[in-house]
């Protein structure tokens, strides 16, 4: 039953057969307590200690790396019970401890849909359960048909069903999150649906940076709209680059994409870490430090130059939710794909 | 998720809904499943047909057939079983989950023999199977299948019971029922439920209520009717079947709930039965609101005078009043006040007695109130001013009079201290009644009728030097003002009614009319004692002939001269000896006459009255009838009886086409009868034709509009 992902450019992460997972139980542990709670609700603890669809979708994908079935099932079936009651079969985007209901806002958050359908196909890998495969793909069928949408002609991300399609302001085009393309998921979406080009929806992504890497800021900013061969920040968004575009990097180099996009990020960063970036300036506006986001600038600077990254962010920092889900991801990533980083010999 | 759907239905639930098997909502469009027969005992009808969600499969590949329609393989039905889970229910005394583990055990190990005695503590249970049960009891579905995973972990062979992983799933099913049916996702609500029908009892009525109310929310009326339909006929709880009711009641239209209330079972529903009569008397209130069955006003009108239910005699009283039954509402309003002494049913029972021509009444129940809240004092003062301006003049005890003062005084209601300055006049005090009128203009300097009563007092006190001053500052203003005194002016009475303002009723211009015009005849006599008897020549009507000592025919001239004066009270006499005469013609000339002048001074009965005194033509009847319903339609107005206003005129418009005043006059009518749509159509339509009147009022119900919408 074990399903190994379609590799799209080199090798890239699949769940090891027997190895032992990248993540260790104690670092998986910690994350467990630091951040989910026994009914299986993965919090977002610097932010009102609500939970997404993407802290969830985080959790799942995290238990499948780390190989924690129990801890997966408790992640799931909170995500199944609370937030995926749309009538489409998507989860609400957002749920609140203080709210009555808990969720209040019923519009998805794509990538927290794609996290989560990611999430259930490497556990149908790793243990060879059918429905994670059958509701996974029942998931990716629906995303493929009602969240991709055309943008300047480029078949790109719909951030969610609500809100995002575009008005006068945006000459008609839709606002896009560039960090939505959680590239490693794009090619294993593909080849569950021969309808859908999700492989297509890859190039976009990476022509959306190719089309940053010409403006004053090099990359793109968290919301942005695409239009005229160009791309600039969304209307109504802050023009910057923040906490969402962070994870492009990571998502870059875990899905084994070219190195050369990662440059106008690392040019961005310094060896201090990343930095909020004014768009029209280019300019760093305050740096975005905590470990777990140094660690990406870190395997980017390794990436380039063969540098390992350094000693304290080998350790997973549980600073908060967001910081530590992105250390726990780079580190499965430098873990199992790029050993030089850590100063050990390559696996055979 | 969904491949234990038809077989769970077989599953003891130990409930007498699920025996009685059928619920008659479907889930179109759904058949029932082939992938899911039923592995034992015959087939049953579930609640729902199952479904197999194809569309969002379509073109995907599988990694395998999801057909699994019997419970997972067990894990050797050679060896041993595992009675743990046997054990367990007979622990908790789940008698149905006892019974099937044995039969399922059973089925697995055919030379198997369960225990005599399942409670024998002999048995040694696996702890890790007591420990998820425990979860799954506890609803920790989470715990329980994270317990699951790590049991597989220690026990790769381990492979859970069907019925533990469908009494998991229901549990989920459940929850997410509920999310959904919190976050109005409807179409998920009955999807879910669709897909679990073990959800649908009488144990749990809850997911029965969430269900009909998605199917109603989804535009599926009927179906949710059937959702209540089928509680009522199956599950007994009392209180779950009050609750039942009360939400068809919130969700359901009124004809929709006839068949459901037909379940009633020993009279459990009757006070929502009331509940639904009040309701309804409720809605005729509202705008637009359709009127009650008369079932449901007999009811509450029963219930209400049985209990002494002061709120339900008030509500009954205002339904009264709106269908224009001021009698029937004084009598509930009297019960409410009688049952609980309130400033609230004081205020109807005002209301209801201002509206029955009593205003002293109204003003008597409302007195000890009336300073309690501002819409109180509003009828007070309502009240309190018809209790001044009733014809013929009665005189106002001390006390009351009092109270009035000093409301009048306490509220500078500049409407009221006109009113008390009318009053003054009428009973001879000039100079009392101009002071009033000095201080409702003091209170209001636009207070036209206050100008007009300092005018007409200080003609009577014969100060013509404040007179004229008023005609400077007034005339441009005012054509009454301006003409005062000019004889020929007043060629008739609409000419000299104001058009209606929107204004409180109490402002009651008819009566301000009705004294301007008596007075005009002393405004001649003092004219014909000025001008030195030059114009006293026979033939004429300058001197004044008593009627009797004129003929008949003589003074049907002499009248008809007094009216060409502007004199209609003189002429009313010897109209009246007119119809002494025995020529046919004279007498009907003469209560034609009569008619004409009691139109004049404003008192459109006696007008009426007078005209039936004598065979008239055609034409004059229409032209009386028509002057007459003019009048009171407008006097009507002016003591905020909008309704009847607008039944005169409506009355009048089978005599003569509606002028622009009149039109006016309607559409102010429905203004204060709170329809502002039809005042905005009638101002419009008016406003068009060049009527500048009309434009303030169509900016008035404009606004209305606005703010009731916004509401």
């Amino acid at each position: 039953m074990k399903r190994l992902a379609t590799l799209l450019l080199g090798g890239i992460m699949t769940v090891p057969a027997c190895a032992a997972p990248a993540i260790t139980p104690e670092e998986w542990q910690s994350y467990l307590d630091a951040f989910v709670s026994p009914e299986g609700r993965v919090i977002d603890t610097a932010n009102g200690n609500i939970s997404h669809s993407e802290s969830q979708g985080y959790g799942l994908v995290l238990a499948a790396l780390a190989e924690d079935r129990s801890g997966f099932e408790r992640i799931l079936n909170f995500t199944k019970t609370e937030l995926m009651i749309r009538d489409d079969g998507l989860a609400a985007w957002r749920w609140e401890p203080d709210a009555d209901p808990h969720v209040t806002d019923t519009n998805n958050a794509t990538d927290g849909d794609m996290l989560i359908a990611y999430g259930l196909l490497l556990a149908s890998d790793l243990w060879g359960e059918t429905t994670f495969f059958t509701e996974a793909a029942a998931m990716v069928a629906t995303m493929g048909r009602n969240l991709l949408v055309s943008a300047d002609g480029l078949p790109a991300i719909l951030p969610g069903t609500e809100g995002f399609a575009g008005n006068d302001a945006t000459a008609g085009q839709p606002i896009l999150n560039p960090s939505y393309w959680i590239f490693e998921t794009l090619p294993r979406f593909d080849s569950l649906d021969p309808v859908i080009d999700w492989n297509a929806v890859t190039e976009t992504g990476l022509e959306l940076l190719r089309r940053a890497s010409t403006t004053p800021a090099g990359i793109p900013g968290d919301w942005v709209v695409m239009a005229g061969g160009a791309i600039g920040p969304a209307p109504d968004f802050p023009a910057e680059f923040g906490y969402n575009g962070i994870r492009i990097p990571l998502y870059l180099m875990r899905a084994g994409l070219d190195p050369a996009f990662l440059e106008p990020f690392r040019a961005k960063a310094s060896s201090a870490g990343l930095f909020k970036i004014d768009l029209a300036t280019g300019n760093a506006m305050e740096p975005i430090d905590e470990p777990g986001y140094r660690l990406i600038q870190a395997g980017m600077e390794c990436v380039a130059t063969g540098q390992p990254v350094p000693e304290e962010l080998r350790t997973l920092q549980t600073t908060s939710y967001y910081a530590a889900t992105l250390q726990l991801l780079m580190l499965d990533h430098l873990r199992r794909q790029r050993p030089n980083c850590l100063g050990l010999e390559a696996q055979s | 998720m969904k491949r234990f759907a038809l077989t769970l239905c077989l599953i003891g639930i130990s409930l007498p809904a699920m025996a009685q098997a059928i619920a008659p909502f479907g889930v179109d469009p759904m058949t029932v499943s082939e992938t899911g027969p039923a592995p034992s005992a015959s087939p049953q009808p579930a609640p729902f047909a199952a479904e197999m969600p194809v569309q969002t499969e379509i073109g995907i590949t599988l990694p395998d057939p999801i057909l699994t329609a019997q419970a997972p393989p067990q894990t050797s039905a050679s060896g041993a079983p595992d009675e743990t889970a046997l054990r367990y229910f007979a622990q908790q005394g789940d008698t149905v989950r006892l019974q099937r583990e044995i039969e399922r055990l059973r089925a697995l190990y055919p030379n198997w023999q369960p225990p005599a005695d399942p409670l024998t503590t002999d048995f040694v249970p696996d702890q890790s199977i007591v420990r998820i049960w425990d979860l799954v009891t506890a609803g920790d579905y989470a715990g329980a299948r994270a317990a699951i995973a790590e049991k597989k972990a220690a026990d790769p062979g381990f492979v859970p019971t069907a019925d533990l992983t469908e009494t998991i799933e229901r549990g989920e099913a459940g929850t997410r029922l509920r999310a959904a049916s919190d976050a109005s996702q409807f179409d998920e609500v009955v999807s879910i439920a669709a897909n679990a029908p073990q959800l649908l009892t009488c144990s749990s009525v809850d997911n029965l209520w969430r269900l009909a109310e998605a199917f109603i929310k989804t535009g599926a009326q009927q179906r949710g009717s059937d959702a209540y339909s089928y509680i009522l006929t199956n599950c007994t709880d009392p209180g779950e079947r009050f609750a039942t009711m009360q939400k068809a009641i919130d969700l359901l239209d009124r004809t929709a709930l006839t068949p459901l209330l037909a379940l009633e079972k020993d009279g459990e529903f009757s006070p929502l039965r009331l509940d639904l009569a009040r309701r309804a008397v409720a809605a005729a209130l509202d705008e637009g609101g359709a009127a009650p069955a008369t079932d449901d006003v007999d009811l509450l009108a029963k219930a209400a005078m049985a209990d002494k239910n002061a709120e339900d005699l008030r509500l009954l009283g205002y339904f009264e009043l709106d269908r224009n039954r001021p009698t029937e509402a004084r009598r509930f309003f009297e019960a409410a006040n009688s049952a609980v002494p309130s400033a609230e049913s004081a205020q109807g029972l005002g209301v209801a007695l201002v509206q029955l021509n009593d205003p002293a009444a109204a003003e008597a129940a409302l007195a000890e109130y009336r300073d309690d809240n501002e819409d109180i004092a509003k009828v007070y003062r309502d009240a309190a001013a018809a209790t001044l301006a009733r014809e013929p003049r009665l005189a106002v005890s001390e006390t009351i009079l009092g109270r009035i003062v000093e409301t009048t005084i306490a509220t500078r209601d500049a409407g009221l201290a006109q009113e008390l300055g009318w009053y003054a006049y009428a009973f001879n005090q000039p100079q009392t009644a101009l002071e009033w009128f000095q201080t409702a203009l003091g209170w209001q300097a636009d207070l036209e009728p206050a100008a007009y009563g300092l005018m007409v007092s200080a003609n009577a006190l014969g100060d013509t030097a404040r007179v004229e001053e008023i005609r400077r500052t007034w005339g441009g203003r005012s054509v009454r003002i301006a003409q005062f005194g000019n004889l020929t002016s007043l060629t008739s009475p609409s000419s000299v009614v104001p058009l209606p303002k929107p204004r409180p009723a109490h402002l009651t211009q008819v009566q301000t009319v009705r004294v301007a015009q008596q007075q005009a005849p002393r405004q001649v006599q003092q004219a014909e004692a000025s001008s030195s008897g030059g114009r006293g020549g026979g033939g004429g009507c300058q001197t004044f002939r008593p009627p009797n000592s004129l003929s008949p025919g003589g003074a049907l001239s002499h009248a008809w001269c007094l009216m060409d004066l502007n004199r209609p009270a003189q002429a009313v006499d010897h109209f009246g000896r007119a119809l002494d005469s025995a020529n046919e013609a004279t007498r009907s000339d003469a209560a034609y006459g009569r008619a004409l002048a009691f139109i004049r001074l404003g008192l459109p009965d006696e007008a009426a009255v007078a005209a039936a005194a004598a065979p008239l033509s055609d034409k004059r009847v229409v032209e009386l009838q028509t002057a007459i319903l003019t009048l009171k339609a407008t006097s009507a107005y002016n003591i905020g009886e909008y309704q009847l206003a607008l039944a005169m005129l409506d009355a009048r418009a089978q005599y003569a086409a509606e002028r622009n005043d009149l039109l006016t006059l309607r559409a102010w009518s429905y203004y204060h009868l709170r329809r502002y749509a039809e005042a905005e159509r009638i101002f419009e339509a008016v406003a068009a034709t060049g009527y500048g009147d009309a434009v303030s009022g169509l900016d008035a119900a404009r606004a209305s509009l606005r703010s009731a919408q916004s509401q």
